[in-house]
């Protein structure tokens, strides 16, 4: 009997992990240690506390959540509060202004889901925040107006600009 | 369902067109005779259509071949052309060119030839596709919406695009040993309806196995890379991309505090029952995918999700 060759043995092993591999992960949170930041206007502060800082953002986050989440139930499933759409509208213009200074060079940490790729190509990074602060502002706009269809498309814009930043900056 | 259905009208009548993630047109010609890019590409098909190139551009949304096989971000001219990495941690593979260019893409493959890609994961000259490319759910198609798929694919303007080498290891590159992972964990054949569900449900059933292979990410693997049939749809920290894939079973540790509503909403949109959006491989499958089914397709996906068995398994 002629034997396998064992290069050929060895390729049919290997490609079972490659096939099964493709599917398992690697964390490449892990990599990033905390590390102090060094915030322009904080020179001289040492070790600048990166739990607040990620605590701060996470929470704006889901304040701004919570506004798409009852704008949502108003416009999209006729929940009767027509007349409070504005507040949300205003809110979430005001709370999106500033999303890259939430996101400081070194606030990466443990328990933050924020992307590494956020440091590395700050730019993208910023010019994706600068599309939903400005959709933010454009939903605020629409609701002073109240015009239903303006503002559920005004809506729409935005909540696909959370998720288009998301998909490539957010674990 | 009526916020839905409006959610729909309004995206048919009201749609802007500079969205990121959705700038479908709805009124884009129908029965592209390929004479306008634009139009393949923005063409949001039909399912109930009579002709077989609108209800193959609605498949090729819901089976997802646009969010693998096109680039993010690529010119329009780009559309289907490849080049898409499809990241593993043991290398990248690159979705091909599957436009009917003749020399890169598949514009000389008689229908037989691509039935057989879809439904034995083979290609013309025999050689074992890697089952990143989800032909494991594909099998299951009917033939007439393999038909369709293809009647779309002619139409979509050849791009003279060589196809990007996977960046595997040498022992990976080697075809012949896929037959043994075929033999363990990849089965041909065709959806079966269930007689005894009504028609919405075997709907569902259908999109979700066959076309919009839901299961290919939110299943754990086993060690020879084939689906844990255990923990079908009850998630994995270890997904296709490095991160968590949550359950979306009707367990309490997954979908089952989502109500019908709340289910086709993120899929149509991404959002969650808490105003949040979807990100990773999910927010692609949704704006390339998902978003373009109509409302009652989503709504059979669902049904068909909430009759599975619920099934135990946290993922953090
Ligand atoms: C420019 C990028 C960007 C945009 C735009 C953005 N987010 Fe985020 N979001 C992030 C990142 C990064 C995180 C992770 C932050 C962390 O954990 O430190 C996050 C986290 C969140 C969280 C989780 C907060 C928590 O408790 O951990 C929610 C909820 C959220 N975002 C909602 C939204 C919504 C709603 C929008 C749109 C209105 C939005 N985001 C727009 C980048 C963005
Ligand atoms: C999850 C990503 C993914 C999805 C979804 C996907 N494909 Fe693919 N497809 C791939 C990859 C990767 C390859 C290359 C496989 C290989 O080289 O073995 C491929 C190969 C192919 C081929 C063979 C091309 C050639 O040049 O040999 C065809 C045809 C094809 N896909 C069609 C489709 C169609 C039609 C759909 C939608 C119904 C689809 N694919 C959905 C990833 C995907
Ligand atoms: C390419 C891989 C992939 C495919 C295919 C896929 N998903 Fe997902 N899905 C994900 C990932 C990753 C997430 C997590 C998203 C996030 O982190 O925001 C997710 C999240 C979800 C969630 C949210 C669950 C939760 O608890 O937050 C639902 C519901 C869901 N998917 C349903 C589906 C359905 C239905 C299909 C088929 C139509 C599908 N998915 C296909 C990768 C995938």
């Amino acid at each position: 009997m002629r034997s396998v060759p064992l290069s050929l043995t060895l390729a049919a092993g290997l490609v079972f992990l490659v096939v099964a591999a493709g599917f398992t992960a690697v964390d490449s949170r892990a990599a990033h240690d905390p590390s102090p930041v060094g915030l322009p206007g904080f020179a001289g502060v040492q070790n600048l506390d990166v739990e607040a800082l990620v605590d701060h953002r996470q929470g704006v986050m889901r304040a701004v959540s919570g506004h798409m989440a009852a704008s949502a139930a108003i416009l999209l499933d006729g929940a009767p509060f027509e007349d409070r759409i504005s507040l949300h509208g205003t809110a979430l213009a005001g709370l999106l202004t500033d999303i890259p200074d939430l996101f400081p060079e070194g606030s990466a940490h443990d328990e933050s889901d924020a992307r590494p790729e956020i440091w590395e190509d700050f730019g993208t990074f910023t010019d994706r925040g600068q599309d939903t602060m400005e959709r933010a502002a454009a939903f605020g706009e629409a609701t002073q107006g109240g015009n239903q269809a303006e503002m559920t498309q005004a809506f729409i814009a935005l909540g696909d600009s959370c998720g288009a930043c998301h998909d490539s900056f957010r674990f | 369902m009526g916020g839905v259905v409006g959610l729909g009208v309004l995206l048919i009548t009201a749609w802007g067109g500079d969205s990121v993630a959705r700038a479908h047109s709805p009124t884009a010609p129908a029965g592209v005779q390929g004479d306008t890019l634009v139009g393949v590409v923005e063409l949001r098909g039909d399912p109930e259509s009579d002709d077989p190139v609108m209800r193959g551009a609605y498949l090729a949304r819901a089976g997802n071949c646009v969010t693998c096989h096109t680039e993010e971000d690529a010119a329009e001219e780009l559309f289907l052309a490849g080049g898409k990495p499809i990241e593993t941690p043991f290398g990248v593979f690159y979705g091909t060119n599957i436009t009917s260019n003749p020399e890169h893409g598949i514009g000389d493959w008689s229908e037989e030839d691509f039935a057989r890609a879809m439904r034995e994961g083979r290609a013309p000259d025999g050689s074992h596709y890697y089952p990143s490319f989800p032909y494991a759910a594909f099998t299951k198609m009917t033939d007439s919406d393999i038909s369709d798929l293809y009647a779309f694919l002619r139409e979509v303007p050849g791009v003279d695009r060589e196809n990007i080498p996977h960046d595997i290891p040498w022992y990976a590159g080697f075809r012949g040993s896929l037959a043994l992972w075929k033999m363990m964990n990849f089965e041909e054949g065709r959806f079966e309806p269930d007689p005894d569900r009504d028609e919405q449900w075997n709907r569902g059933a259908y999109l979700t196995r066959a076309v919009t292979h839901c299961a290919e990410c939110h299943s754990p693997r086993t060690l020879s890379g084939g689906i844990d049939e255990g923990l079908r749809y009850a998630g994995t920290s270890d997904g296709p991309d490095g991160g968590s894939v949550p359950n979306i079973t009707p367990h309490e540790t997954g979908i089952g505090g989502w109500s019908a509503r709340h289910l086709v909403r993120y899929l149509e949109f991404g959002m969650d029952p808490d105003g949040d959006f979807a990100g990773g491989s999910m927010a692609d499958v949704i704006s390339e995918g998902t978003s373009y089914l109509t409302g009652e397709d989503l709504a059979a996906i669902v049904d068909y999700l909430s009759s599975l068995d619920p099934i135990e398994n946290e993922i953090d």
